[in-house]
């Protein structure tokens, strides 16, 4: 687990902070982007879901909650990633509604 | 493994031990757990029965009831349910297991619940193994899969994994049946060990928080085993069936843990998520790591933008040829065993109303539909291999975003491909859609897809008329104008879900979130299952309602027996007797409502007769040809071929006859089980007749407008 797990703070920073865009903007982003952004074979930590509230809550119960890590395993069409060991592809929209922190590889 | 002692370790349970039970009423059990996971087949294993599975999530959307025998002699009886990714369920096949734990079904809460985890994805699958825990009911989960976790180099601590859980794990592969025996003694203990309870740690603030909202659930009649768990699904979701004061106790809970820097949305994750990780860690050996697997490698060639939608186009050309070609053999076969039984009958009967019935209406009608078994069950073998191979989840993500821009889902792909062997099953399957008008849209346009039920008709029409023509490479004329049918029924199912969605079903299409499972190697013997489950379904089908609606056919185009004067020759006799039977008459009725469309009284009426199901078309043909002509042993396609209009001398079946009745049969839906079925899942009641008479209104007037279309088409290009 890269953070403590109930220390996270609350205001996860609302809304995409770069133009998420372009993948060289996203390699260049230290601070947090769109889960859409990361390109195939990123890893993220997941800091806001701040999908609809049913997809939300669908989302985190598969592993994709504020704190949680994930990997981007294709990034051709919709994201696929890999979380808690499962696949999971998930369509543009609701990875451009994530906000996540790049990892270095 | 030790299970059973290990799993006596559960202790801290707040929940009355469940009062003793007459030894003579039957366990029951209920299997619930992660989509895919293999309850399903593990439900055949335990109980013999032959449920449906296949590789991706959402194969099982109905509760399904079977039993066995225990080793002490008591009834066990199983229940097979939809997979569940939490106890916070998002679409009606999830609703169904939440349902029954939560005692909301009309069959009790179960005595046992039996919890199937994928060894494979257990991380996961803990989530709402972890929630099951803390029902307070009693458990055995049944870890399976363990055979692709082992090749995957995946190393379980089963007893471990006891101890981290508190209850009984017994490892099980399935397929193999594996570990049955071990599971079917744990469920017959379980009732009598401490119900299992939660096992995760809570921060005290959050504790603190929540224990006024637990308080007010158990006032409300939530029992205090269970109260926990509902706290902490109230938090993300506050449900409406409690009252003020709980929904009160959850606003102030909520701003406690704001205060507190947690996030109350997502607290309930990060404490299961945080707990697995430690479980993991000290149950799982991964030395490989699960970065790359062969799945993934497959899928960058699967998944691609171009070379992905090509092959998928291509599977599907494949399909199609290998429906007409592979089954040429054996439907000649098929044929002519048909046609030597009729003779054999025919000569053996004697003359007679019996033979006739016997000969036109039982081999030509019900013989005629069975001919055509080979072909359906070459198409149930390749959606069979799609399903389970894995590749059917595949194409659903691929397709989403063509899906997307006419209204529909992803998760509409999966129902829209069933779709090709039946519509009612596929209507079944669009309960894994979570929001109504998307599932709307996508039963409004199942039926759209040509079934198997319009093979038949479809190969008659093209056996019987279009030249049979090499075209190059593996490519047939046949194949390919089965093909069109195929497109024209999908294409039209795309657009008409755009109009719904531009008109009655306006709205958002929901975002896709689909697990892709791990690619497997189908089992011959698994595929031999389905492909002969569905096979006997088609038989039984043509055994019963073809069977009934042949003999009334036949009944209505004998009889009443008309006097024909004298020194006619014999068929122009029967001809006759044809037309004034209670068939020709009605024939003759329905005639001119066809004959815009360039139909006859024949096949007006074979329509007519076909609307409770579609091969009735094909056995009506069968009959009536049969009794009307008389060229024995000549088959149904020659028969058609030699058909002749009395006035003109003309032929009547012309090619664009043939192509004018297949659109017909493309769009029109003449099959009283899907409009039953259409009426339940639309929502049921007089919801569900109105949009079921949408559904069957709009695509009569397609069937109608494509076939008349067809005629003035082929009409302005001189070949009529
Ligand atoms: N290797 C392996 N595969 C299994 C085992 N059990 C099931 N499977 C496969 O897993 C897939 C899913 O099986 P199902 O029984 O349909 O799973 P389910 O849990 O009923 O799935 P849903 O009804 O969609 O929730 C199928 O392809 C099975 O062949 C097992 O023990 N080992
Ligand atoms: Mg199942």
């Amino acid at each position: 687990m890269l953070r403590r797990l109930f220390s996270r703070p609350t205001a996860a920073p609302a809304g995409p902070c770069l133009n998420t865009a372009s993948s060289a903007v996203a390699e260049a982003c230290l601070e947090s982007c769109a889960l859409m952004a990361c390109t195939t074979g990123r890893r993220a930590v997941v800091v806001n879901v701040g999908c609809d509230g049913a997809e939300a809550c669908r989302l985190r119960a598969m592993g994709i909650y504020e704190g949680a890590r994930v990997s981007v395993v294709d990034s051709r069409n919709g994201l696929l990633l890999q979380v808690r060991g499962a696949r999971l592809a998930i369509g543009a929209a609701v990875a451009a509604a994530i906000t996540v922190i790049p990892l270095p590889n | 493994m030790g299970a059973a002692s290990d799993a006596a370790r559960a202790t801290g349970s707040i929940a009355v031990p469940p009062a003793p039970r007459a030894p003579a009423s039957p366990l029951r059990v209920a299997l619930v757990g992660n989509p895919n996971t293999g309850k399903s087949t593990l439900f055949n294993a335990l109980t013999g029965m032959r449920q449906r599975v296949g590789n991706f999530a959402g194969v099982t959307v109905e509760r399904v009831e079977g039993s066995y025998t225990g080793a002490d002699g008591r009834r066990v009886s199983v229940l097979d349910l939809p997979g569940a990714y939490s106890l916070d369920p998002h679409t009606p096949d999830e609703a169904i297991a939440l349902d029954l734990l939560a005692g909301r079904a009309d069959v009790p809460v179960p005595d046992v619940v039996v919890i199937v985890a994928d060894a494979l994805h257990l991380e996961r699958n803990l989530y709402l193994v972890s929630q099951l825990i803390e029902l307070g009911l009693p458990a055995v989960v049944a870890l399976n899969q363990i055979d692709a976790a082992t090749k995957r180099g995946l190393q379980v601590d089963v007893v471990e994994l006891i101890h981290e859980l508190g209850v009984t794990v017994v490892p099980t592969v399935a397929t193999k049946g594996e570990g049955i025996d071990r599971l079917r003694q744990a469920i017959a203990r379980a009732p009598d060990l401490p119900v299992p309870s939660r096992r995760m740690p809570v921060p005290r603030v959050a504790e603190q928080a929540l224990r006024p909202v637990e308080q007010a659930l158990v006032d409300d009649g939530v029992p205090p085993a269970a109260a926990g768990l509902e706290a902490l699904l109230h938090l993300t979701a506050p449900g409406t069936d409690h009252g003020p004061a709980v929904h009160a106790a959850v606003v102030a809970a909520r701003s406690q843990l704001l205060d507190a820097g947690l996030n109350p949305e997502s607290l309930e994750a990060e404490l299961r998520y945080g707990w697995i990780t430690g479980v993991m860690h000290r149950t799982v050996k991964d030395p490989d790591g699960q970065e790359h697997t062969t799945s993934d490698r497959v899928d960058r060639l699967l998944l691609h933008k171009v070379w992905g939608m090509l092959i998928f186009l291509a599977l599907m050309g494949i399909v199609f040829q290998a429906v007409f070609f592979w089954a040429a053999p054996m439907q000649e076969a098929v044929e002519s065993a048909l046609g030597w039984a009729g003779t054999q009958v025919g000569s053996a009967m004697g003359e007679g109303d019996l033979q006739s019935l016997i000969v036109d209406g039982v081999i030509a009608g019900v013989g005629g539909v069975l001919v055509f078994l080979p072909q359906i069950a070459i198409l149930f073998l390749f959606i069979g291999v799609l399903e389970d191979s894995g590749y059917m989840a595949r194409a659903a993500f691929l397709m989403d975003r063509y899906m997307r821009t006419v209204g529909l889902h992803g998760r509409s792909f999966i129902p829209l491909v069933s779709g090709f062997a039946c519509a009612v099953p596929a209507i079944m399957a669009t309960r894994t859609i979570e929001r109504p008008r998307d599932r709307l849209a996508t039963i409004m346009v199942v039926p759209l897809m040509s079934c198997s039920a319009r093979l038949p008709v479809y190969t008659l029409l093209i056996g019987a008329f279009v030249p049979a023509m090499h075209i190059g490479g593996f490519l047939d004329l046949h194949g390919l104008v089965l093909l069109g049918m195929y497109l024209l029924g999908t294409v039209s199912a795309l657009v008409v879900a755009f109009f719904f969605r531009r008109t009655l079903l306006r709205g958002q299409t929901q975002p896709l979130i689909l697990e892709l499972p791990p690619y497997r190697i189908p089992s011959p013997r698994a595929l031999a299952t389905t492909v002969f489950h569905r096979s006997s379904l088609f038989v039984r089908r043509a055994g019963t309602v073809i069977l009934a609606l042949s003999i009334v056919i036949w009944a209505l185009a004998t009889y009443p027996r008309s006097d024909v004067p004298d020194g006619i020759p014999d068929e122009a006799v029967q001809e006759m007797q044809l037309a004034n039977s209670f068939l020709g008459r009605a024939g003759h009725a329905i005639a001119p409502a066809v004959a815009p469309l360039g139909f006859d009284w024949k096949i007006g009426v074979s329509i007519v007769s076909s609307f409770a199901a579609r091969e009735v078309f094909v056995s009506a043909m069968g009959t009536i040809y049969g009794v009307g002509g008389s060229e024995d042993g000549a088959g149904l396609p020659e028969k058609l071929r030699a058909e002749r209009n009395p006035e003109t001398g003309a032929p009547v079946y012309t090619l664009a006859t043939a192509i004018g009745l297949m659109v017909f049969y493309v769009f029109a839906l003449m099959c009283m089980s899907t409009v039953a079925i259409s009426i339940r899942e639309a929502g049921g009641g007089w919801t569900g007749v109105r949009w079921a008479a949408v559904q069957f209104g709009y695509m009569l007037a397609l069937a109608y407008l494509g076939a008349w279309l067809v005629r003035i088409g082929a009409g302005a290009f001189g070949w009529a």
